[in-house]
């Protein structure tokens, strides 16, 4: 890259991005070991991107299936992707654009390779938006969480919040009438909405009880089967929890997100919910809470970050149980917030070091001991 | 019980090819410092034994590369942590390897995107050479990415079977913190007890490196 920063001067950054992002560098050894493994950032991440495109693909479809539900259209399932597709392109393009130009922007500053973590934050932030979004507000969020969630830190690998959630919190505090209710989850365009549609997401229901989720009279069905498979109204690529496994797969079959995390999660999260159900705060039983709402693609995609999670072993189980426990707690307890999936990830992203420091400080003073000559 | 490693402890280390060598010299009388040195890598044409003395010079093994083809890596020592001393070098004193390597140059087009890269070795599951466990692989010396912040957390402790913590380890060295140091185990590493961790590191850093600078901070601290 040296005859770059001659060559291009200011501009040596963009032109490696897009040298690199090509081909493989031709840059050898220096140090240490001569050989190294094949494996790289950018694989990594593209694997986690082709994780979410089962998300990304159902999340389109479901766009244009709410629609028809809501508006009372009949189509054909190309047309009912394709509708999709078309809402959920600019917030693509505005999510890469926005976020690449930042990246690329400070790279030059700081005179080092453009890096590759915003391939999947970029990916991520279109799907865990309601798709009306406007797209002046989803430009002002990704800078603001791209700029002050990760540039001002260092870059990639030295944030300590997640940037994708950081984006939508952003929404989610300065544009609240936005983000929530019951207009912003159904893209209806030009048509207007049947009697007796609504759209409003299960969430909504869930404090009224088991009986109000699955008897709420709206135009989507309710089952536990359609939570599961995701023909719901929600964040574009949230509501689908099969292929949100899916990914899940991948991610774990690769390596590339830690199991503990996702397991953990799942459990805080049954655990309380099974404690709400035995004290009667709440009668929807806990697993229903693994597939409504934001929960499995905030355990799967989010919260298994491996920059702004806990790094030690141990301290990813208690860092997913708390997750799991914390979404499950403010949805049950908290009147304020229906979701509380964003904020128990962010919550715990900021106590990620703290749980780590302890789980090594007692792991050193345990060998300490161990090795004390008497 | 093992005694606890500190600082004001010694350490006397011994490889068996010294031992042999003190063995001669009381058997003898005579300093005989004559070892079988492997000549090893791809790049080598019939790897063998030879007989040869420390300090050799790597043209003396001629015969195991090709004049004809540019760019070799002499690296005295194994391919993890061994020295490179280039066409002129010669072999190190505590060494009995000579890896032979190809320097790397060639770009690949989108090697990181392809779905399974036949030629390429990795020790994690993103790509497929898991699968197939008995295939051998010419390994040359590219880095295969560029450098970038520690992001992944769990393949170093995988390749480690020390109970450290080699990533705190690392950064502790690179910000210089003694305290944080000693309590991470500066005292029982040395650079090459992380060349595993270097070599399967996704963000192709020189964690050698690093723990050597904090290996010598510590030791101007402690003079």
């Amino acid at each position: 890259m040296e005859e770059n920063k001659q060559k291009f001067g200011f501009l040596h950054s963009t032109v490696d991005a897009f040298d690199t992002f090509l081909r493989v560098p031709g840059t050898v050894t220096r140090k240490g070991a001569h050989v190294r493994d094949a494996i790289d950032l950018k694989r990594v991440m593209i694997l986690v991107v082709i994780a979410l495109v089962p998300a990304a693909l159902f999340g389109m479809w479901n766009v244009g299936y709410q629609h028809n539900l809501a508006t009372g259209t009949e189509a054909g399932f190309l047309a009912t992707f394709f509708y999709g597709f078309l809402r959920v392109l600019p917030l693509f393009v505005v999510s890469y654009v926005v976020g690449l130009a930042i990246e690329f922007a400070g790279a030059q500053i700081k005179g080092e390779e453009v890096n590759e973590g915003y391939l999947v934050s970029g990916f991520l932030i279109p799907l865990i938006v309601p798709v009306d979004t406007p797209l002046w507000m989803l430009a002002i969020a990704v800078a603001f969480a791209v700029v002050f969630g990760k540039e001002v830190f260092g870059g990639t690998g030295m944030n300590f919040l997640n940037p994708a959630l950081l984006t939508r919190a952003f929404l989610f505090f300065s544009y609240p009438s936005k983000m929530s209710g019951s207009e912003t989850w159904i893209h209806l365009g030009k048509d207007t909405m049947v009697d007796g549609a609504t759209g409003a997401t299960p969430l909504s229901f869930i404090g009224d009880g088991f009986n109000a989720l699955t008897d709420a009279g709206v135009q989507y069905g309710t089952s536990f089967l359609d939570f599961f498979l995701g023909t719901i109204p929600g964040s574009v690529g949230e509501t689908s929890v099969v292929a949100i496994l899916i990914g899940a797969v991948i991610l774990i079959w690769t390596g590339v997100a830690s199991w503990k995390i996702m397991c953990s999660s799942v459990l805080g999260a049954l655990l309380v919910g099974w404690i709400a159900n035995l004290t009667g705060a709440c009668d929807i039983p806990a697993y229903y809470h693994l597939v409504l709402g934001g929960f499995a693609f905030g355990t799967v995609f989010m919260a298994t970050d491996p920059v702004t999670s806990a790094q030690t072993e141990t301290g990813k189980w208690i860092y997913g149980f708390l997750i799991g426990a914390l979404c499950v707690t403010v949805r049950l307890w908290n009147p304020g917030y229906p979701e509380g999936m964003m904020l128990a990830i962010l919550l715990m992203n900021c106590f990620a070091p703290l749980i780590d420091h302890y789980v090594t400080d007692i792991a050193v003073s345990r060998r300490a001991r161990k090795f004390n000559v008497a | 019980m093992v005694a606890a490693l500190t600082a004001t402890l010694y350490v006397w280390t011994i490889s068996p090819l010294m031992a042999a060598a003190i063995g001669k010299l009381f058997l003898t009388g005579k300093v005989q410092l004559d070892r079988k040195v492997a000549v090893t890598g791809p790049v080598a044409v019939n790897p063998a034994y030879v007989e040869a003395l420390p300090g050799i010079p790597m043209k003396a093994l001629s015969a195991f590369y090709d004049n004809s083809k540019a760019d070799v890596r002499f690296v005295s020592g194994d391919a993890l942590s061994g020295t490179s001393v280039g066409e002129d070098g010669y072999l190190g004193w505590f060494d009995n390897q000579v890896t032979l390597l190809h320097e790397g140059t060639e770009r690949e087009i989108l090697g990181w995107a392809k779905p399974f890269r036949f030629n390429q070795f990795s020790s994690s599951r993103a790509y497929f050479s898991w699968l197939c466990p008995k295939k051998q692989y010419a390994m040359d010396t590219n880095f295969h990415g560029g450098p970038r912040a520690f992001v992944v957390s769990d393949v170093y402790g995988k390749v480690l079977p020390m109970d450290i913590f080699p990533v705190y380890l690392a950064k502790a060295c690179l910000a210089g913190d003694i305290d944080k140091m000693e309590k991470f185990g500066i005292y029982e590493v040395l650079p090459e007890d992380l060349a595993l961790c270097e070599f399967v590191d996704p963000s192709k850093n020189e964690i050698q490196d690093m723990i050597q600078k904090g290996i010598n901070l510590m030791i101007k601290e402690m003079a």
